[in-house]
Order: C-alpha cells, then sequence, then structure tokens
C-alpha cells in the first residue's frame, strides 16, 4: 500500500527542492572555501574559549550574514570587473581603429584618441622616410612627439618636421619647406656648412670617433703608430725630425713651439715660411732699435745744449752769445720739424717741452717769478762777497771790465729787441 | 756601512773650483737654431746643471755631471753636443773601400765639418745583450728618448740623430750609419757590435757621453764600455753624466778621463723638495695588493709607475689587478722590443696610465704626466731608489712616492732616509690632494 501511494509532488515544489539542495551545497562549498582562506574570516573558525563561549552562541546567526554580505561583495566585484573588460573593450576599439575619430565623440572621453592617432600616423610615417641629413637624433624624437595643435598631415610632404639651422635656432617648418630652408641657410653662413662636410670627410677617413670604449682606442692608436712606424722606415735618410718620432706624446713644449709636418715638403715649406717671418721680425726689430737710438741721441744733443746754454747764463754769459746761439739753432729746428710730425706724439711733446723750457730759461724774470720774495741766494751772495776780505778779492781791473760789458751787452739787447720787433 | 764612508772622507770628490754659472741661455753662447729649438721645447731658464755643466762641454773639457732626477741632465748634454756640431751642410754620404783611402787626406780636412759623429752611450743591462733574471735590464728605451729630445732641440738644424739599439733590425742600423749620422744614441752593446762590423767608424767620433755613467760602470757593463773606449781616437772627449755617482765609479774615471770638471752634488741634496716620500706599513705581503686596490682612484689622477723588484712578480701583480677589473699596463725585459715600444707609446701618449714595471724604468724616462710612483717593493740599493722616486716630479713638477713595507723593511727604508737626509713620513689620509 504504501507502495502504491504515490506521494503528490508537482513540478515546482520538485524544482523549488532541488534549488533548495543546490543552494545548500553551495553555502557549504562556500564555507569550505572561507576556512581554508582563514585570514579573511577569523571569526569563523570557531576557536574554543572559555569567557567567549556564550558570545559563541549568539553570534551563531551573525555566521551567516557574514556569508550573506560575502555574497553582496562578491557580486559587486564581478560588476565592476564586467564593466571594466566592457571599457578595455571599447578603448581598444577606439584606438585600434584607423580612422580618427570625430570631434563629437572625443568630447565624451578624457582621453584625447585623437593625439594618439596623429602619433600613430606620425611615427609610422616619419619612420618611412628619410629626414635631411642636418636633423640630428635628438631633432627626430622632437617630430615623433609634435603638439597637439598641430593637425595631422594629408600628405607626408606636409608632415612638420624640426630644425635647427648653422646659428643654432630651431625651426618648425613643413617637409616640402626644408631644402629651401636649408639653402638659404647656407646663404646667409657657407663657412659653417664648409667645416660641416669637411668633417664628415674626416670622419670618412677613419679618424678617432668620439665615443669608443678604451680598448678600442688603444687598438687603432696602435694601428696609427705601426704605419707612422713604417713611414718612419720608407723616408728618407736625412728627413727624420722630432714630429717624426713624437708618437702622440703628451708634452708640454714651450710657447715657441711649431709643429711641424710630418710631411718633408711641407715640413720645408712651413720652415721657409717660418724662417722668412723670423727674418722679417729681426730685420723690424733691429731697424725698430735704430730708430729709437737715434732720437735718443738727437735728444740727448738737444739737452746737452740747454744745458750749456744754462752754464752760460749762470756764468753771466752775455745774453746776446744766446741769442745768437738761437738764431743759429731756429732755421735747423724749422727744417727739422716737418720730419718730427711723422714721429710718435709722445716725442713731439717732449720735444715741444724741451722748447718751451729753454724759452722761459732764458727770460730774466720768468712770470712765476715776479711775486716772489727778493732771491735769497742772490742777496746772501752779495754779502759773503762784501764781507770777503780785500786781500783775496779779484783784481780791481776785472770789475771795470765786467762793468763795461755789461752795458755793451744791454745796449745790444735793445738793438736786437728792436730787430726782432 | 758607516765605516766606510768614513774611510773615503780621505779622499772625497768635490764639485772644481771655478766652475762658472751662466744664467741664462742667450749667455751661452748657443748657436741661433739651437736657441730657436730649445725654447720651443719648452726650456726657458737653464736649470742649475744646465749652467754649470754646458760651458766645459763646449770647452772641450771631460765632464763629470751630476744632478739631481728630472732637472735637466739629458738637456744639458743634448745642448751641448748639438751646438759642437756643424750641420750646415748635409752629412756626406760615406765613403768606402779605396776611394775613402784615396781621399783620405782630404777626407781629414772635412771631417770635421761634414761628418761629425758623436756617440751618446748609456745604460744598459744584462737583459738586453743576453736575457738573465736579473732584474737590471737594459732601458733602449732611454737611448730613443735621448734621440727624441736632440731631435726636438735640433728641430732648426737638420740633424742627424741614430737610435742604435739591441732588438731592432741590424740592417736598418747599417743602412743608417752607412748614411752617415751626426749624432748615434745607442746602448754598448749594439754599439761596439756596429764598431766591430765597421758601420760606425770611430775615426770621426769627437766625444762620448755615458749617460747614467754609474749603472754603465757597475760591474759586468764595465768591459763593454772599455771595449767601446779602446776604438775611439785618443783625443775623444768623454763626459759622464747621472744623479747617482758612487764614490768608486767617480774613483775608476781617472782612467779613461783626463782632467775632468765636476759638477757634483751632495748626497743630502739629492732627493728633491717637490717629490714627497711616504710610506704605508704593511705586515703581510699579501697585505699590499689590497692597498693598492685602495689606492687606484688616487693612481689614476694622472699617471702612475708601480715598481716591482722581479719580472715575475710584475706579471703576476698584472695579472691580479686585472682579474680585480682594474686597468693596467705593464713592461718588463722580459717582453720583445715591439711590445715595450709599444707599451711605451701608450704611456707617453697617456692611453694607458698606470704602468707596472721593474727597474726597466727606473732610469731616465721622462713622461711629464706621471706624479706618483710607487716602490711595491723596495729597490735593492739606494742609488735605484733616488732613480725610482725620480720618475716622478719632472722639471719642477710635484710628484709623490709610496713605498709599501713590510715590517722588516722599515730598517732599510730608515736607512735610505737616513743616507739621503730626508724624510720619509707614514701616509697621510689626504694623499690625494698631493699630488
Amino acid at each position: 500500500m504504501d507502495k502504491k501511494r504515490k506521494i503528490a509532488v508537482n513540478s515546482s515544489s520538485l524544482v523549488g527542492l532541488k534549488a533548495e539542495l543546490l543552494r545548500k551545497q553551495e553555502e557549504f562549498k562556500r564555507e569550505k572555501l572561507g576556512r581554508a582562506s582563514s585570514s579573511i574570516k577569523p571569526s569563523l573558525s570557531s576557536k574554543p574559549g572559555s569567557i567567549w563561549s556564550k558570545k559563541k552562541k549568539q553570534a551563531k546567526g551573525h555566521v551567516e550574514r557574514d556569508v550573506e554580505e560575502l555574497q553582496k561583495e562578491r557580486d559587486e566585484l564581478d560588476k565592476s570587473r564586467s564593466m571594466l573588460e566592457a571599457k578595455a573593450k571599447l578603448y581598444e576599439q577606439m584606438t585600434s581603429g584607423n580612422s580618427i575619430p570625430d570631434e563629437e565623440t572625443n568630447g565624451l572621453f578624457l582621453v584625447d584618441f585623437e593625439k594618439k592617432q596623429l602619433d600613430k600616423v606620425m611615427k609610422s610615417d616619419s619612420w618611412g622616410n628619410k629626414l635631411g641629413h642636418q636633423l640630428s637624433s635628438d631633432e627626430e624624437e622632437d617630430i615623433l612627439t609634435p603638439e597637439s595643435e598641430i593637425p595631422a598631415p594629408e600628405n607626408p610632404e606636409e608632415e612638420w618636421v624640426d630644425y635647427t639651422d648653422t646659428l643654432g635656432r630651431s625651426r618648425r617648418c613643413m617637409k616640402k619647406d626644408l631644402p629651401r630652408l636649408i639653402k638659404l641657410d647656407k646663404d646667409l653662413n657657407p663657412e659653417k656648412f664648409k667645416e660641416e662636410s669637411v668633417g664628415d670627410a674626416r670622419t670618412d677617413e677613419g679618424d678617432m670617433p668620439e665615443m669608443m670604449s678604451s680598448d678600442m682606442y688603444r687598438e687603432r692608436m696602435r694601428k696609427k703608430w705601426e704605419q707612422e712606424q713604417e713611414d718612419l722606415l720608407n723616408r728618407g735618410q736625412s728627413s727624420i725630425h722630432y714630429q717624426n718620432v713624437r708618437f702622440d706624446e703628451v708634452r708640454t713644449h714651450g710657447v715657441g713651439y711649431f709643429d711641424f709636418a710630418k710631411d718633408e715638403d711641407t715640413r720645408d715649406e712651413q720652415l721657409k715660411t717660418l724662417n722668412y717671418l723670423r727674418d722679417e721680425t729681426v730685420d723690424k726689430r733691429s731697424k725698430r732699435e735704430e730708430l729709437k737710438a737715434k732720437r735718443k741721441a738727437a735728444l740727448e744733443a738737444r739737452l746737452e745744449k740747454v744745458r750749456q746754454r744754462k752754464k752760460i747764463k749762470m756764468g753771466d754769459a752775455g745774453v746776446m752769445e744766446e741769442r745768437d746761439d738761437k738764431k743759429q739753432e731756429r732755421p735747423v729746428e724749422e727744417k727739422k720739424e716737418p720730419k718730427e710730425e711723422k714721429m710718435d706724439p709722445n716725442w713731439q711733446r717732449t720735444l715741444r717741452l724741451v722748447e718751451a723750457a729753454k724759452k722761459e730759461s732764458s727770460k730774466e724774470d720768468r712770470d712765476w717769478d715776479v711775486h716772489k720774495a727778493p732771491k735769497a741766494w742772490v742777496e746772501q751772495r752779495a754779502k759773503i762777497r762784501d764781507e770777503r776780505p780785500t786781500e783775496f778779492a779779484p783784481p780791481t781791473a776785472i770789475y771795470h771790465l765786467m762793468q763795461r760789458r755789461k752795458q755793451e751787452n744791454s745796449t745790444n739787447l735793445g738793438e736786437v729787441k728792436t730787430h726782432h720787433l | 756601512m758607516a765605516r766606510k764612508v768614513l774611510t773615503n772622507e780621505a779622499v772625497e770628490f768635490e764639485t772644481s773650483e771655478g766652475v762658472e754659472v751662466i744664467p741664462t741661455f742667450d749667455s751661452l753662447g748657443l748657436r741661433d737654431d739651437l736657441i730657436r729649438g730649445v725654447y720651443a721645447y719648452g726650456f726657458e731658464k737653464p736649470s742649475a746643471i744646465q749652467q754649470r755643466a754646458i760651458k766645459p762641454v763646449l770647452k772641450g773639457r771631460d765632464v763629470i755631471a751630476q744632478a739631481q732626477s728630472g732637472t735637466g741632465k739629458t738637456a744639458t748634454f743634448s745642448m751641448a753636443v748639438l751646438q759642437c756640431l756643424e750641420v750646415q751642410c748635409c752629412p756626406q754620404k760615406s765613403l768606402s773601400g779605396l776611394y775613402e783611402i784615396l781621399m783620405f787626406t782630404l777626407w781629414c780636412k772635412i771631417v770635421a765639418k761634414v761628418r761629425e759623429t758623436m756617440i751618446v752611450t748609456h745604460v744598459f743591462g744584462y737583459g738586453d745583450e743576453r736575457d738573465s733574471s736579473s732584474n737590471y735590464v737594459s732601458t733602449r728605451e732611454l737611448a730613443v728618448q735621448i734621440q727624441k729630445v736632440i731631435l726636438a732641440l735640433g728641430d732648426y738644424m737638420s740633424v742627424q740623430c741614430h737610435a742604435c739599439i739591441g732588438g731592432t733590425s741590424i740592417g736598418e742600423d747599417i743602412r743608417k750609419l752607412d748614411y752617415g749620422q751626426h749624432i748615434v744614441s745607442g746602448t754598448p752593446g749594439r754599439v761596439f757590435d756596429m764598431i766591430r762590423r765597421r758601420h760606425l767608424r770611430t775615426r770621426s767620433i769627437k766625444m762620448l757621453i755615458l749617460d747614467e755613467a754609474d749603472e754603465m760602470l757597475n760591474k759586468g757593463f764595465k768591459e763593454q764600455i772599455y771595449d767601446v773606449y779602446r776604438y775611439l781616437p785618443p783625443a775623444t772627449q768623454v763626459c759622464l753624466f747621472s744623479a747617482t755617482l758612487p764614490h768608486d765609479v767617480l774613483e775608476m774615471t781617472h782612467k779613461f778621463m783626463t782632467d775632468p770638471v765636476r759638477i757634483l752634488v751632495k748626497r743630502d741634496e739629492l732627493t728633491l723638495e717637490g717629490i714627497k716620500q711616504f710610506f704605508v706599513a704593511v705586515e703581510r705581503e699579501e697585505w699590499k695588493f689590497d692597498t693598492l686596490c685602495d689606492l687606484y682612484d688616487t693612481l689614476t689622477i694622472s699617471q702612475a709607475v708601480i715598481f716591482c723588484n722581479t719580472k715575475r712578480k710584475v706579471d703576476w701583480l698584472t695579472e691580479k689587478m686585472r682579474e680585480a677589473n682594474f686597468t693596467v699596463s705593464s713592461m718588463h725585459g722580459g717582453m720583445t722590443q715591439k711590445e715595450r715600444d709599444e707599451i711605451m707609446k701608450e704611456f707617453r701618449s697617456g692611453t694607458s696610465r698606470v704602468l707596472i714595471t721593474t727597474d726597466v724604468w727606473a732610469r731616465g724616462i721622462d713622461v711629464q704626466q706621471v706624479s706618483l710612483v710607487i716602490n711595491y717593493d723596495l729597490p735593492n740599493n739606494r742609488e735605484l731608489y733616488i732613480h725610482r722616486i725620480g720618475r716622478s716630479g719632472r722639471y719642477g713638477r710635484k710628484g709623490v712616492a709610496i713605498n709599501f713595507v713590510k715590517s722588516d723593511d722599515i730598517r732599510i727604508l730608515r736607512d735610505i732616509e737616513q743616507y739621503y737626509s730626508t724624510q720619509v713620513d707614514e701616509m697621510p689620509m689626504n694623499i690625494i690632494d698631493l699630488i
């Protein structure tokens, strides 16, 4: 009977039961998982504690609540994850698309997709096209990241490039304009370009690059020296000089050191030039010395004359003679004058000073002597002479003679003066 | 040792009386093209030895000249030799065989004018002539250096100077000598060889100069010098130059010099003020290496030379330094001439900065940038000490010498200190400031 008796179960309750079972199973699983990661939920791991046992009973319901919260958290995490995934998909779509997004969509996003797109295009273009050889690598880098305000080029010729000219000014221009700008620069500063090309040529010849390892440098130097050594053996017997055996020795030479060329012919030429210059220097130097000596002699002679004149005057010599002297000298000096104008101004000034001194000394009373007290020495001298015992005095005849001469002189002077006037 | 010094005092050699001091190059009366070379090379005012020794050499006197290391001895005799030369005309092609005999009378007349050959011989050692384990190795490099100096000073004179050294092609030497040279700078072994083969004809040799004379007149080398000397004309002028001239060397000079002018330096004045000397006390040999590594930064400030006593030790130290990732180069007499040349060029050009070497480098080598010398091992004699530390502080520059001493070495160092009346202090911490 029992067997016959069928429990009437409708499908909905069955599903409900099944759901309940699943829920329980899930719950159990979760609990198990939670226990495995004990650090996250320490409250779940029941630890026996005498004082807290009471509390534990009360917390029974709490465990369930915890599980619920956990579930909620998980759901949220899942949600945000799916959101992020969606976002990433969108982003990828935006960046991978070769077309540049239009203005409207652009406003929606904080990321400047336009610029990104632009960069990408530029990059592929700048690698594809060769730029002018003047552009250094860092300048190229500038091109890779141009400012956002520059619109994208429609064709490669309209691309913007940075270019630094020979004056060190950095410029930005369209690529199609670059050759024109370089040409302008060339016209402006041709030497610089020549230097550049020379420099290029030198590096082509295998001169030392700036950066190299010490081993490489050593190897290069060795090769260079070997070459020089070979040259040394091959060159003529009479043409081994200091420069041929130097081998890049570091040595401080004197200021006069001239690094002759290693090549014999060039060396001869250099030596010739050097000797010529030297001879010229020596020649000029000796000429200058001569001239100096001449001038000095002339000055000496003149000063001597002045001195003598002074002596004459002090010895109460007649002014007349002096005047005569002067007369004789004048024309000579006048003849000299034009020559002296060519001489240096210092010399002329000295001459003038000497001349002035001469004139001054020839005057009896110079203008700065006017207000001076009567000449002390003259008085003194007179006094001494007065006191002189007569027996030591010169014979009186001399006095007469001198007086007479003085009178003659004064009359002569008058004549000369009037004559001059 | 003290007793020996005492006995020596009875015949103490002193600077000759009446040695003139000439204060400028211009007043030395050197020829114009030589003066140009002298100033161009960087000399402005003659050093003490140059002021004293050039004149007597020019006068034709035999000269024994001593001066501190790096004060211009090489330049002294180079100037003197160049002044004596007459190089207006090119050195004539040598005349050989019958032609020479026929030309003999004429040759005698023109020899003084045209083919004046001088010989500048200098230090050498076993190493060049036969390879031995001796620490003294020839410095062929010195012969090359002398040639360089002569060419530099005679840059405006078209002078022919040949370095006649071992380890190079004999054929080349013969070619050069047959062409005719004004000055030959060489090591005695090769020079004697050339004389014996009659490629270096001694008839017209005017002057024999022994640089680093004490080393040359030492023990085994004396014979070779006498060999060369025997071939020279009796009137040959002989000059000796060295920073150190021990008494026994001075004693033997009367055998081959006539009434020489002596210009000597008392040994308490032989060390230079400019070269500061220090020591580092290490307890054990192994510690030297660590000390050296610690000092490496100091070494590379300019250039440095590290002296060891044996070739083997040089090799060992070089290897060890390289293992520890330090850049060093090394040189000793066991290397081929080509290797040695290369290392010299590298060091002179500043391509390498630290050189580990033996006493091959102790004498005469002049590299201006060397400001530090390290005696990894103390030298075997006092003279070598002076020469080693003299690799730094060239021509008035500053220099530092550091001696690594084990506890039993200190006694030796104190002996050196006392002998030269100098001062060797313990190395201070601020050693880097002194270089």
